[in-house]
C-alpha cells in the first residue's frame, strides 16, 4: 500500500477556496468573509458565493526559513497578507526572490500553483499563491 | 459557418537559464551550443509550477480576452506530453481552477508536442456540429531535459489557450491540414522520466517531412502560395528549424520570425508554436493571413490557415502580453535549476 | 478578599525543562504529580486535569489520562485531558477552577506534560503549524513564528523601533535564566548574539523564538488553603478570544486575545507585583504587556529598554525568564507560568527577597488566538 499522508477529502471539499478564492457575501448587510464563516457579524446565515478579485496590494510580508516536514525543499517561504478588494488574504507570496525591494502597496496577483505534494505517489495539493506584479528583484 | 479563435492566453513563467550556465556546468563549448540551437536562454518553471498551474494561467487570461463568461464553455482539452499525474487529468482541475460548469466536455490529449493544436482541431468540430458553443483548447508543457543529455539546453516550460467558438472571432481558422506517421525520432517510454530522440533522426525524416507534408497539403488543397501569407509559424524545437523549414517552404525570415519565441524560452512543447501564434497576434493587423504548422514526435503535424479580423486589436491589452512575459524574467543560475525544476533526487517532497 | 480566591494553590512542582529522551510522557508526569500532592500534604484529589497538546500527535496516544494515572498509582479518579494547543496549560487551570467552583470543596490536580522531542525539528514545527487555522494557513505551510514576524514588522514599523530595541527582550530574558535553576537555558546572551543568530522568518531570529523543551508541571489547586504553609489564591481569571483567520485581524500590532482577557479579568493599569507572559516570540511578550494593560501601546518595548519591567519595578515582568530561557513546553507551559509565580510569590530560590504579594499569568493560545489571565495574591 502507498501510504498517504496528505487527506483527500479535507482538500477536495476547499477547492473553492484554493483555487479560485470563493468567498461568501452576507445577503444582508454584504460584509465579504474568506475563508467563509456560517454566521455574519449582524447575525445573519444567508451567503451567496463570491469571487474575490484577483489583484490587490500587498499588506505586509515575511520569509520563513525555519519550515515544516512538508515544505522542507521549498524553503524558503515568503509569505505575505494581500487586500483583496477589501479582503484580507494571507498566503504564499511566490517568483519575488527580492521582497524587500518591494515598495509599499505592492500590486499583487493571484495565481494558481503546487501547494505541496504527497510523497512522489500521492496526491498533489493546488491552490492560490500571490505573486508581486513586479519589482521585487 | 465560421469557426476560429475568440480569445487567447499565454504564460510564461518568470525564471530564465541562460543556455551558457548550462553549458559551463556540463564543460561544453557555450557557443557551439548556441550555434547548434539559436537557443540564447530558456524558461524555467518555479518549483510549485507545473503543466497544471500553467494551464490555469494561460486559460484565466483566455477567458479574459474572449469576454465569456466561464459558463459559456461546454468543452477543455488539455494538450500535454508532461502530465504531473499519468492517471488524472488536467482538464478536470481545469473545470474547477476556471469554474466551468460541470457539463463539460473534457479530455487530456498526448500526442508529443502536437497534442495542443489536435485540441484545437478536434473543439472546431464540435463548435461546427452545435454540439458546445466554445471550447478551450490548452497547450502546456514542462517536459524534461536529462541533465548533461542536449535536450537540456532547448526544453522550455510555457503554456497557452485558446477559446474556440463561431462568434465575436479574433481570428478565423479557415482551413486544417494533418500529416502524420509512424516515425519514431522521440519519445518516452512509460515510467521513464526523461525522453529520448535520435539526434539527427528527429530533423528530415521527423520534423521536416511532416511539417512540409502538412504546409505543403494545406497550400495546395486551398491553392495558396508562401506569397499569399503574412506570417508563417513552425513548431520550435530550436531556432534553426523553424527558420530551415521555412526557407525549403519558400517563406521568406521576416515572416517566420515574428512568431519564433524558442531563442528566449526554449522549446515550450505543446505550447511551442502556438506561443508563437500568440505572439504574433498581438501584432498582426485585421485581415493578416497567418499559416501555422505544429509538429509533435512520433509523429504528425497540424497545419492551419488563419484569418484575423477587426475585433483583434482590442483584445490584446486585455490580459499579460507574451511581449511582457518575454521581458518579465529573473535570471538563475544552475543549482537554482536544479532545485527549481526538482531534477536533484530527492528521498521525499 | 480572604475568601473571595478561586482556589488556592497548596502544592506544585516542575520538572527542570530539557530533552528528555531517558521519559516519557508517564514518567514526567509522575514526577511532577507525586511531588505536587506531597507537597499539598496528599490531599484527596477528585480529578486529574491532564494539559497536553502533543500526546497523541509525538506520544502516538489518546485517552492519556488513564496510562498516566496508572503508572503513577493514583486510583480511581477520573481524568479529563485538556488540549488548546501551547495554551492548554492555562485552560486546564481555568477549567480545574470552575470544577472547584462547582464541587464547593476539595481539591484538583493539573499537570501539564509535553515532549516535543519524541520527533525531529521539521515535524516538530510542522505540530506548531496545526496551531494555526489548518485548512487556510498551514495549508500554506505557515507556522506561527511567519505570523509572529508579520506583527514583529509591523509593530516596529508602526511606533518606529529598530531591530536591537526588539532583541533586548531575549538579552533581559537570557539574564534571568542564567540565574534559573530550573531554565532551559542558563546562559546570558550579549546584543551581538542576538544579532548574529540565524533569521528564522525575518525579522525574527533565533534568539526570539522560545527552544522546545520536554518538560512536565503540576498544581494542586484546592478550595482552602493548606493551613501549614503559604496561602497562595488565584483571585479572578478572564478569557478572551481574537478572529481565528490572522489576515482577517487588519491591526495586526495588538493581542486581541489578551485585551479581552484582560479586561474581563478587571482593571490592571495599578497592578503592581510580578507578572509571567506567554513570550513564544520576542514579540509576543512585548504585544502582551500593552495588552494586559501595563503600558500604553506602542510603549511596551521603550520602557523594556528602560528597566521599567526589571526586578525592583512596580512590575516585574518574566523574572524566572519566560519562555524564551524557560523553555516551550507546549500544553505544559502555562502551568510552568503558574508555578514560576507562585515560587516568586513564595519567595523561593532563586526568587528570595522579592516580597512581591501580587502576581499576574497571561497564557496564549497560538498566535492570539485564545487566552487567559490570572491573578493571584498571597492570602494573609
Amino acid at each position: 500500500m502507498v501510504d498517504q499522508n496528505l487527506s483527500v477529502p479535507k482538500y477536495w471539499r476547499k477547492i473553492p477556496q484554493y483555487y479560485r478564492l470563493t468567498a461568501v457575501k452576507c445577503r444582508k448587510c454584504g460584509r465579504v468573509y474568506f475563508p467563509p464563516r456560517a454566521v455574519c457579524e449582524c447575525g445573519s446565515r444567508e451567503f451567496d458565493e463570491y469571487e474575490l478579485p484577483r489583484r490587490g496590494k500587498l499588506i505586509e510580508y515575511t520569509v520563513l526559513r525555519s519550515v515544516t516536514s512538508d515544505f522542507e525543499k521549498q524553503r524558503p517561504l515568503a509569505f505575505g497578507i494581500a487586500d483583496l478588494g477589501g479582503v484580507r488574504v494571507f498566503g504564499q507570496l511566490v517568483d519575488c526572490p527580492n521582497p524587500d525591494k518591494l515598495g509599499e502597496g505592492a500590486e499583487v496577483e493571484v495565481v494558481f500553483r503546487r501547494v505541496k505534494e504527497d510523497s512522489d505517489y500521492g496526491i498533489i495539493y493546488y491552490g492560490f499563491k500571490l505573486r508581486p506584479v513586479k519589482g521585487c528583484w | 459557418m465560421a469557426v476560429g479563435i475568440v480569445g487567447w492566453g499565454a504564460y510564461i513563467p518568470r525564471y530564465r537559464i541562460k543556455t551558457r550556465e548550462i553549458a559551463e556546468a556540463w564543460g561544453d563549448d557555450a557557443l557551439r551550443i548556441r550555434d547548434m540551437y539559436l537557443v540564447e536562454e530558456k524558461a524555467v518553471g518555479y518549483i510549485d509550477e507545473d503543466p497544471v498551474t500553467m494551464a490555469v494561467e494561460a486559460s484565466r487570461d483566455a477567458l479574459t480576452r474572449a469576454g465569456i463568461a466561464p459558463s459559456e464553455v461546454g468543452a477543455v482539452f488539455a494538450g500535454t506530453e508532461s502530465k504531473p499525474y499519468a492517471v488524472k487529468p488536467i482538464s478536470s482541475i481545469l473545470i474547477d481552477a476556471l469554474n466551468l460548469k460541470r457539463q463539460v466536455y473534457s479530455v487530456d490529449m498526448e500526442f508529443a508536442c502536437k497534442a495542443g493544436s489536435d485540441a484545437i482541431v478536434n473543439l472546431m468540430g464540435l463548435v461546427k456540429s452545435g454540439l458546445i458553443k466554445y471550447g478551450i483548447a490548452v497547450g502546456t508543457d514542462s517536459s524534461q531535459g536529462e541533465p548533461g543529455e542536449h535536450l537540456e539546453y532547448t526544453v522550455g516550460t510555457g503554456a497557452v489557450a485558446y477559446i474556440i467558438g463561431s462568434t465575436n472571432l479574433v481570428a478565423e481558422i479557415k482551413h486544417t491540414y494533418p500529416f502524420a506517421s509512424d516515425t519514431p525520432d522521440f519519445w518516452r517510454r512509460d515510467g521513464s522520466p526523461y525522453p529520448v530522440h535520435g539526434e539527427g533522426f528527429t530533423g528530415e525524416p521527423a520534423y521536416f517531412r511532416h511539417i512540409i507534408g502538412a504546409a505543403k497539403g494545406l497550400m495546395e488543397e486551398l491553392g495558396m502560395k508562401p506569397n499569399d501569407f503574412d506570417y508563417a509559424i513552425f513548431h520550435q524545437p530550436n531556432a534553426r528549424f523553424p527558420v530551415r523549414v521555412a526557407q525549403m517552404l519558400g517563406f521568406p525570415l521576416e515572416k517566420v520570425k515574428p512568431g519564433i519565441v524558442v531563442d528566449l524560452i526554449g522549446n515550450t512543447y505543446n505550447a511551442s508554436a502556438l506561443l508563437g501564434l500568440a505572439k504574433v497576434l498581438e501584432e498582426a493587423k485585421p485581415g493578416s493571413r497567418i499559416l501555422v504548422v505544429t509538429f509533435g514526435s512520433g509523429a504528425g503535424s497540424n497545419a492551419f490557415y488563419i484569418e484575423t479580423t477587426d475585433l483583434l486589436p482590442s483584445r490584446v491589452k486585455l490580459a499579460r502580453t507574451v511581449g511582457e512575459m518575454l521581458e518579465d524574467k529573473v535570471y538563475i543560475d544552475y543549482s537554482l535549476y536544479l532545485k527549481y525544476r526538482r531534477i536533484i533526487r530527492m528521498i521525499h517532497g | 478578599m480572604h475568601n473571595s480566591a478561586l482556589g488556592y494553590i497548596n502544592g506544585f512542582a516542575i520538572t527542570p525543562p530539557g530533552r528528555y529522551y531517558d521519559k516519557g510522557y508517564r514518567e514526567l508526569f509522575a514526577e511532577v504529580a507525586l511531588k505536587a500532592l506531597e507537597a499539598a500534604g496528599n490531599p484527596d484529589i477528585k480529578a486529574i486535569y491532564v494539559a497536553s497538546a502533543l500526546s497523541e500527535l509525538t506520544g502516538e496516544q489518546l485517552a492519556i489520562g488513564n496510562v498516566l494515572r496508572d503508572y503513577a498509582g493514583l486510583r480511581n479518579i477520573p481524568s479529563i485531558r485538556i488540549e488548546n494547543g501551547d495554551g492548554s496549560g492555562g485552560f486546564a487551570i481555568m477549567t480545574a477552577l470552575n470544577h472547584l467552583a462547582s464541587a464547593g470543596n476539595g481539591c484538583m490536580l493539573v499537570v501539564g506534560v509535553d515532549k516535543p522531542h519524541e520527533v525531529i525539528s521539521l515535524k516538530q514545527n510542522k505540530y506548531a503549524s496545526y496551531l494555526l487555522d489548518s485548512d487556510y494557513e498551514a495549508y500554506f505551510g505557515a507556522t506561527p513564528v511567519a505570523l509572529a514576524a508579520i506583527m514583529a514588522k509591523q509593530y516596529m514599523r508602526s511606533y518606529e523601533y529598530k531591530y536591537e530595541d526588539l532583541a533586548t527582550w531575549a538579552i533581559k530574558m537570557h539574564e534571568r535564566g542564567a540565574k534559573n535553576p530550573y531554565a532551559y537555558f542558563k546562559r546570558a546572551a550579549k546584543l551581538k548574539d542576538v544579532l548574529d543568530s540565524e533569521l528564522v522568518a525575518d525579522p525574527l531570529r533565533l534568539y526570539d523564538v522560545s527552544p522546545f523543551v520536554d518538560g512536565a508541571a503540576a498544581l494542586v489547586l484546592c478550595s482552602k488553603p493548606n493551613p501549614n504553609d503559604l496561602a497562595i489564591g488565584v483571585i479572578n481569571y478572564g478569557f478572551g478570544a481574537s478572529n481565528s483567520y490572522f489576515a482577517s485581524r487588519n491591526d495586526y500590532t495588538v493581542l486581541s486575545s489578551v485585551v479581552e482577557a484582560a479586561k474581563a479579568v478587571g482593571p490592571l493599569e495599578n497592578f503592581n507585583g510580578v507578572v509571567s507572559v506567554h513570550d513564544t516570540y520576542s514579540i509576543f511578550g512585548v504585544l502582551a504587556l500593552e495588552a494586559l494593560g501595563l503600558c500604553k501601546r506602542g510603549s511596551a518595548l521603550r520602557l523594556l529598554n528602560e528597566g521599567y519591567f526589571d526586578q525592583g519595578g512596580r512590575v516585574m515582568v518574566n523574572l524566572d525568564g519566560g519562555l524564551k530561557a524557560v523553555g516551550n513546553s507546549m500544553g505544559a507551559s502555562g502551568v510552568y507560568q503558574m508555578a514560576g509565580v507562585v515560587m516568586q510569590l513564595r519567595g523561593d530560590k532563586p526568587f528570595n527577597g522579592l516580597n512581591a504579594e501580587s502576581a499576574m499569568v497571561e497564557d496564549m493560545v497560538g498566535v492570539d488566538q485564545e487566552s487567559v489571565v490570572f491573578t493571584l495574591r498571597v492570602v494573609k
